[in-house]
């Protein structure tokens, strides 16, 4: 008998034409996830948001785009983008879903039966909550210069390092760790990628707290933490094309237009409540950022229908990232303007007869052109590997 | 509608075929009347390029605004001053969905043909967007129609005909179909920036033939919205080539031009500048296939086609105009001058950018149209 990972489909949904496809999980949505917990301002912990992830978890609607035989929807792209927008489109709170996203796949793809046996089922049904331990204090943008050393004693790795912006670290129980296990060898050439169990005293998880006054990124401490060798994906040392072959299609949710539209609403609503809204000025400056999400969605359209036809995305698709980003900034800081003295309100206010967070989109916004890879970063990318200029 | 991408790629090749960048024939052309080619207009005729839009009825091609975007595209990357979006595609369009195969069957063969040249004069002096707001006027006396009043922006000066808007006593709108030598028409040449020439007309009492009044009221509107806003697209795309051939020489120069001892493309502050601009092209690329497939959905509604369009030309003229400043100061002096390819292209775009209207303009129509529909829905 083959091991039967998380809960049987109900049907193959892919054979389900687009608009019917779009309808059951947009009415799943609308009757089934709390009202109050869409749009939400923050980061929500696992505590609030696992009533209805345990419901997508027991429906067999957790990992969407994972194989049926590992527990998934089985979704080919085109229904996977279809499935995000509609979570987009009715703003359901992400959970701290790297092991949806990450590990699952890289599981999948690098990883041995027996690591798949172990950890797949843990993060279908939710146990194991896992987060990503990239950043270092030292390296940011130049994630490859990571110091953080892995040695192997015995039948363990044993850790010692830092990690930070580890999103939502203490909302999880397992982190990935990129960890250079040859110091030897050149800077992309001695990382592996390992799996880690944060519940041992070696490991210490120290919340920041951002400028709203959250906490959704934390520095990690690892001090002599041990690790099972088992826990290595994929070869030594080659953890660095372990964790880059994870840029997948996942890159073109960074530049979905539903957050700036979401925020064009606010934006709409701010300037009738203060009486702006015919404002010959203001509609300028409106009817632009309209323009702008409007053509967001057309390039957004552009790189969905390459992932739906099954193709991968160039690097051209940094630009989307970028786009959207900058958009959502724009934004952002129009709806502090409009609000005028209301701009400067912390948490939810009164304007005309609505309540409005004023600053949410504000903070939401701020760290978007930084996190995901810079978009000075990605400018790069876009200046050396699609317009082909000179290094210095 | 064109649903066939090998229909599409075959015209993007004849007209790269065509219609080369060839500076030493645009500086011959620009700055002496008619400031373009008439041979090679008959050539882009015998192609076909002018019957896209016409039905296979009236002996068109009965493709959709994509094929023709296609055709515009390759036309502004050769920077070629034949003016095919207004007297190629909005004259076409126009007279095809006027019926103008019944009325003058032999004239409606020579503009697709590209012998004869018509041009729609809609726009009055003050050049509003808005067609209703004709300053010329039909009068009818014992039975015999006479148009009187200006009309200006009409972008081919040298056009052997012109189709007329007008208002009637009945306060409706006509479409009237006048040969350039009409008795009473003036014709006053003003010279744009691209080295060609647009007119300004002057009409005193120039009479109408029978039959050149091609259509009245609501169905005269309806064409003329439809021609004004396939040619909004059109004429977009043709900017399109040309910020995309702008950024084509400026990538070439940043690559090859060496400073400090470096090639300047290397340097940090001018690379995410260019990308900028690279994103700007692209961003207009992904704006003109959603207005493509917008304005061609099945039944499409005026409102709808017009959003597309005035939303399209809002993004491309910002950027297109951006695109032709910015590539200047990437190269430096060489860029501000004649002698340097460059000037064709942003002489070109500084004419392109506010035919039809430029990008503040078509903010505002953007705008008007969406709180219409939003007050109708």
């Amino acid at each position: 008998m083959t091991f039967q990972y998380g809960v049987a489909q109900e049907r193959d949904w892919n054979t389900l034409d687009d608009d019917e496809f779009r309808k059951i999980v947009r009415t799943e949505f609308q009757e089934n996830y709390l009202a109050e917990l869409r749009f939400p301002a923050n980061r929500l912990s696992f505590e609030v948001l696992g009533p209805w992830y345990r419901r997508m978890s027991q429906k067999g609607w957790i990992a969407p785009s994972w194989p049926v035989q590992y527990g998934g929807m089985g979704l080919e792209p085109r229904k996977v983008l279809i499935f995000q927008e509609e979570v987009e489109r009715w703003g359901i709170a992400r959970f701290q879903d790297h092991g949806i996203l990450m590990v699952g796949p890289v599981l999948i793809k690098w990883g041995t039966e027996e690591q798949r046996r172990r950890y797949l089922p843990a993060i279908l049904s939710c146990e194991h909550i896992w987060c990503q331990g990239y950043s270092e204090p030292g390296s940011g943008s130049d994630l490859a210069s990571l110091q953080t050393r892995a040695v192997r004693e015995g039948d363990d790795f044993v850790i010692n390092g830092q990690k930070i912006w580890t999103t939502m670290a203490h909302d999880a129980n397992h982190i990935f760790v990129l960890a250079r296990t040859d110091t030897e060898a050149k800077k992309q050439e001695g990382i592996s990628f390992l799996l880690v169990d944060m519940d041992q005293p070696g490991i210490t998880v120290r919340p920041i707290r951002d400028m709203s006054g959250h906490a959704e990124f934390c520095e990690v401490f690892f001090d002599d933490v041990r690790t099972p060798a088992e826990n290595l994906i994929g070869e030594l040392n080659k953890g660095w094309t372990v964790a880059k072959s994870l840029l997948g299609f996942e890159r073109i949710h960074i530049g979905s237009p539903k957050l700036p539209e979401y925020a064009m609403e606010i934006l709409e609503t701010v300037a009738s409540a203060r009486g702006v809204i015919e404002d010959p000025v203001f509609r300028d400056r409106f009817v632009r950022l309209q323009l702008d999400v409007e053509h967001l969605a057309d390039s957004y359209e552009h790189f969905a229908s390459i992932v739906a036809r099954g193709e991968a995305l160039g690097p051209d698709v940094s630009m989307l990232k970028v786009f959207a980003t900058e958009v959502f900034q724009e934004v952002a800081d129009l709806i502090i303007e409009t609000a005028g003295p209301l701009g400067g309100v912390k948490g939810l206010t009164k304007i005309g007869n609505v309540d409005i967070n004023v600053l949410a989109p504000y903070y939401k916004a701020r760290p978007a052109t930084i996190y995901g890879g810079s978009n000075e970063i990605q400018r790069n990318i876009l200046s050396k590997q699609v317009l082909g200029l000179p290094s210095r | 509608m064109t649903d066939d991408n090998d229909t599409l790629r075959l015209l993007e090749e004849a007209a790269r075929g065509l219609a080369q960048f060839d500076p030493g024939r645009l500086r011959s052309w620009r700055d002496s009347e008619p400031g373009f080619d008439r041979q090679l207009w008959r050539e882009m005729g015998s192609q076909g390029w002018f019957s896209i839009l016409v039905s296979e009825n009236d002996g068109g091609l009965g493709l959709g605004i994509d094929a023709a975007a296609t055709i515009a595209k390759q036309l502004g990357r050769a920077c070629a001053p034949e003016p095919y979006v207004a007297a190629g595609v909005m004259t076409p369009a126009l007279l095809g969905s006027l019926g103008a195969n019944n009325s003058d069957s032999e004239t409606f063969a020579g503009v697709l043909a590209g012998e004869h040249i018509a041009c729609i004069a809609w726009q009055n002096t003050t050049g509003s967007l808005n067609p209703t707001a004709t300053e010329v006027t039909a009068t009818e006396t014992s039975g015999r129609i006479s148009l009187s009043g200006s009309s200006r922006f009409v972008p081919t000066a040298h056009a052997d005909s012109f189709l007329v808007t007008a208002r009637y006593a009945d306060g409706t709108l006509g479409v009237q179909w006048i040969k350039a030598d009409a008795e009473g028409l003036l014709r006053d040449i003003e010279p744009t920036a691209d080295g060609a020439f647009s007119a300004r007309l002057t009409l005193n009492n120039v009479p109408v033939p029978a039959g050149a009044c091609l259509a009245k009221g609501d169905m005269a509107a309806a064409a003329l919205d439809e021609a004004l806003d396939l040619g909004i697209i059109a004429n977009c795309a043709e900017l399109l080539g040309n910020m995309e051939r702008a950024l084509e020489l400026t990538l070439d120069y940043l690559k090859t031009r060496k400073q400090f001892g470096q090639a300047i493309g290397s340097f940090q502050v001018l690379q995410h500048r260019t990308v900028d601009l690279w994103m700007k092209l692209q961003v207009t690329q992904h704006a003109l296939n959603g207005a493509v497939r917008r304005a061609m959905a099945p039944d499409v509604p005026r409102n709808a086609r017009a959003l597309a369009a005035s939303g399209l030309k809002a993004r491309a003229a910002e950027e297109a105009h951006k695109m032709a400043n910015e590539t200047v100061q990437l190269h430096g002096a060489i860029g501000y001058t004649d002698e340097y390819d460059l000037s064709l292209y942003v002489n070109r775009s500084l004419t392109l950018v506010p035919f039809l209207g430029n990008a503040a303009e078509h903010r505002r129509r953007y705008d008007n149209l969406r709180q219409t529909a939003g007050a109708q829905a």
